[in-house]
């Protein structure tokens, strides 16, 4: 199957680093497993590496057909099972959407307290983030370059505004309580990335060198990470533990001359960075829906899955029973290993079997033809 | 009307060799057209017309060039056709003529201001240029002023306009090349461009788009502007009424449609980045026109942008607001009736009324009519309570602010009064959101298979500077960018 080239590595990638923003902004101690967040720079360095290790499944099934996603593959080795694995991966974008959105709802109600209420603010994003899906991914693209620069110019002006208030005995010895946060944070930070996904399903979408782009956009991330998560333990120390957006806190007590608070940038931060990351997903949805449908616009799919986004992360928000369920790692971790390292990696290996036993047919063929050609003579 | 009737209808009709025959049919059309003016005479005893529309031409041009080198003439026992030929190619032989064979070319001839002259026995008409009309003078331009530069602007006629662009860049690559919208008016346009510079596959589609365009009447650039752009909130098609900024865009590669009778001239592809580009910033020093630049960026998001984050602040976020800022705002707000968002929308819809009735007011009413707008109404409504002084100050500051990107002006007008509503009901959640709708759309564009949004996005950093900054002269000479070459085309390559 041919595909068209539509994004560039640059773009893809960008798309993927402010996808990966809303992790950073989005920590806090519950769901860590700890207060100690300078344990948390030990996962990014895991985390870091485990990427590097996850996506070889990825990248070899890539290399052997660069025409083909997953979800072609999953087609193209498992036959209808094929329909099991888009659905798959539609709803996992699904799943981390719902998650994402219930987050922010929560921040909504318990740190800002708008006067309107949040289900309004969820339906304006999924608003705009259906356009942006239906204009499919090169606008999403497109747009994604504008919010990083704004995204990291806000991200560094908060920062630089918050190092002055850094404060040297807020800083503890590393793994000073075990290594129980570390291996909690690390599976939330890798449960919470859905790059490996995107790649899944985007590669063949794209131009250019992404060996470079994937270990660029891996190292600023978790660069970025570590330098917020140093910055926020220097400032905050142990009130961190009592924060639930210490990202938010950082943001609203740090100020330089008449810029009082930086809160407002935190929001806008978020706030785009969510609707790319949203957007994206909500693409790849419509995408896996195209396969399974072999339609040519997902757009009906895409807003249907809006609609259960906003239905059920503000079912998320009003159940605590939900909240657990999806705020803790045991769902996101397992689901994100599947689509991200177990289906490629299955995959691959189904490959792999498929083509050694075309190569042993060929070569048991053409021993019989030597062989009847040598009976003959 | 049968089928065959409307068939015969399309048919071109073909000029009789009865000069009767001929003149009928004409007075049939113009219907006794007080500006239709037939002069009957003989030619050596064959009858011989000259028809022109009054004050297209010049009479004394028709009298020295047309009439008295007809008259000396010999032309004695030759038939009518003998006498049109000899009279074609040896007697006019000083003005610019062609021969009408249908009556079709020959009416728009007519009303382009050429006589035409007909003899009795031949089947063809003569078009004889003598056209001469009364035109508005060159002028300073009234909408791009400029400090360095030249201060011509476009005029209405196309060959003036046409002569402004040759003058500028002498060069045989340039071509202009005539089109005729489809239309009662019929009017002429000109496409303009640099053969060498050109994409081929731009030009074709452009002229493809053209030549679809049906209107009753085309009056100025602005009514086929749509026609040859794609449907967005953002103009794919840019506006000039300079010489020099058309002539500096076709030299990129771009297109310019020069629509007779307008004194603006269309230019095709159009990004986003170059409503930020004026004609001072390449002739003013590189770090002043960076500097301007950024202001006029800077002023478009606040020209957007500021009345809602004031409206979203003032009604849902006060805590993002300076204390002392703050205090001032909710003194002026326990003062007033209205809330911030009403407030602000009833001082943007009064100042829009105000700009309009500016713009087509008298000019000896104009200094009245910006007294009672800006002093009396402004004071005034301060003054007795009705609006606080914060929230006129913010919408004057837009409004000027608005001015510095005068071709952006329509959309942000739009967009403001849109942000103020979403400010005043999702308050800094919505204005973001409404950012990013806004991004989507201008990111989802494509001109003529440009993006919309390039050189930013998809981007390319060796276009930055023309962009974020504006280089020195002696960097930008080395690497003209052409339009086609921008990332992210996917426009064919020659």
């Amino acid at each position: 199957m041919s595909r068209k080239c539509l994004i560039s590595a640059g773009q893809l990638f960008t798309l993927l680093l402010v996808s990966s923003l809303i992790i950073m902004v989005t920590t806090n101690s519950t769901w860590t497993g700890g207060g100690d967040f300078l344990d948390n720079t030990i996962s990014c360095i895991i985390a870091f590496a485990v990427n590097f290790i996850a996506v070889i499944p990825l990248g070899l099934l890539y290399r052997r057909k660069p025409t083909m996603n997953i979800l072609d593959y999953g087609y193209h080795l498992t036959g209808w099972f094929g329909v099991v694995i888009a659905l798959f991966y539609g709803f996992y974008f699904l799943t981390i959407d719902c998650y994402y959105l219930s987050v922010f709802q929560v921040f909504n109600a318990n740190m800002i307290e708008p006067e309107m209420p949040s289900w309004l603010i969820v339906i304006a994003v999924l608003i705009v983030a259906v356009y942006a899906a239906w204009k499919g991914i090169e606008s999403i693209s497109r747009t994604s370059v504008f919010i990083l620069v704004m995204l990291l110019l806000g991200l560094i002006f908060i920062l630089l505004t918050a190092v002055p208030q850094v404060k040297s005995e807020n800083f503890k010895p590393i793994l000073y309580n075990g290594w129980d946060q570390t291996i909690q944070s690390t599976m939330l930070f890798l449960g919470r990335s859905t790059g490996l996904a995107t790649l899944a399903v985007l590669l063949p979408a794209t131009k250019g060198n992404k060996k470079i782009g994937f270990t660029v956009w891996n190292v600023v991330t978790y660069l970025l990470m570590s330098v917020i998560l140093i910055i926020m333990v220097g400032v905050l120390g142990n009130a961190i533990q009592i924060q639930m957006f210490p990202m938010h806190t950082l943001a609203a007590t740090s100020g330089i001359g008449p810029f009082q608070r930086m809160d407002s940038i935190f929001l806008g931060i978020w706030l785009m960075g969510m609707f790319i990351k949203i957007a994206l997903d909500l693409y790849l949805f419509g995408s896996c829906m195209q396969r399974i449908f072999h339609i040519r616009r997902g757009g009906i799919f895409i807003m249907g899955g809006a609609i259960a986004v906003a239905v059920i992360s503000i079912l998320i928000t009003k159940s605590v029973t939900l909240q657990h369920l999806f705020f803790d790692v045991y769902l996101l971790a397992p689901l994100t290993l599947f689509a991200s390292f177990v289906i490629p990696l299955v995959l691959l290996l189904i490959d792999t079997i498929k083509c050694k036993n075309k190569t042993i047919r060929r070569m048991e063929e053409t021993l019989e033809v030597q062989n009847e050609n040598s009976v003959l003579d | 009307m049968s089928r065959q009737e409307k068939q015969q209808d399309n048919v071109p009709r073909k000029i009789s060799s009865s000069l009767l025959e001929n003149l009928v049919y004409l007075r049939k059309e113009f219907d006794g057209s007080m500006d239709f003016i037939i002069r009957q005479f003989n030619i050596e005893g064959t009858k011989a017309a000259l028809i022109t529309i009054d004050n297209l031409i010049d009479k004394q041009t028709i009298a020295q060039s047309i009439l008295n080198p007809i008259r000396k003439s010999n032309l004695k026992g030759l038939s009518g056709m003998e006498k049109m030929k000899e009279i074609r190619d040896n007697i006019l032989t000083t003005v610019d003529q062609e021969q009408m064979v249908e009556f079709d070319t020959l009416l728009t001839k007519l009303m382009s201001g050429f006589a035409m002259l007909a003899i009795d026995g031949c089947d063809f008409m003569l078009s004889i240029g003598v056209q001469s009309y009364a035109y508005r003078s060159i002028s300073e331009p009234s909408n791009e002023v400029v400090q360095r530069g030249s201060r011509e602007s476009f005029v209405e006629p196309l060959v003036i306009n046409i002569a402004m662009i040759r003058r500028r860049m002498k060069t045989p690559k340039l071509k202009f090349e005539r089109m005729q919208i489809q239309s009662e008016s019929k009017t002429d346009i000109c496409l303009c461009y640099l053969r060498d510079k050109v994409s081929p596959d731009i030009l074709k589609q452009l002229k493809n788009n053209i030549s679809k365009i049906k209107l009753e009447t085309v009056m100025a650039s602005g009514y086929i502007a749509p026609f040859i752009e794609r449907r967005g909130l953002f103009n794919g098609a840019g506006v000039s009424e300079r010489p020099d900024t058309v002539c500096g865009k076709i030299s990129e590669g771009r297109i310019a449609v020069i629509v007779d009778g307008t004194p603006n001239v269309l230019i095709v592809p159009y990004l986003f980045i170059e409503n930020f580009q004026t004609f001072d910033d390449y002739a003013a020093r590189p770090f002043f026109a960076t500097f301007t630049r950024w202001l006029k960026v800077f002023a478009f998001f606040l020209s957007i942008f500021l009345p809602g984050f004031y409206v979203a602040c003032g009604t849902f976020h006060p805590e993002f607001l300076p204390q002392v800022l703050l205090t001032k705002v909710v003194q002026a707000q326990a003062e007033t009736p209205f809330s911030l968002m009403i407030e602000c929308v009833m001082i943007h819809i009064i100042y829009e009324i105000l700009r309009e009735a500016g713009l087509r007011v008298p000019k000896p009413l104009g200094h009245a009519v910006s007294i009672v707008g800006g002093l009396v109404i402004g004071e005034a409504a301060v003054q007795s309570g009705l609006v606080g002084p914060p929230t006129l100050m913010v919408i004057a500051l837009t409004a000027i602010s608005s001015y510095v990107v005068p071709s952006l002006y329509e959309q942000t007008a739009i967009l403001r009064l849109i942000f103020i509503f979403i400010g005043g009901m999702m308050g800094f959640w919505g204005i973001t959101l409404g950012f990013c709708a806004i991004l989507i759309s201008l990111c989802s564009e494509s001109i003529y298979k440009i993006p919309f949004s390039a050189p930013l996005s998809p981007f390319r950093l060796r276009s930055m500077r023309d962009v974020v900054i504006r280089a020195s002269w002696k960097v930008l000479r080395k690497d003209v960018e052409q339009i086609q070459n921008m990332p992210g085309s996917n426009v064919k390559k020659k």
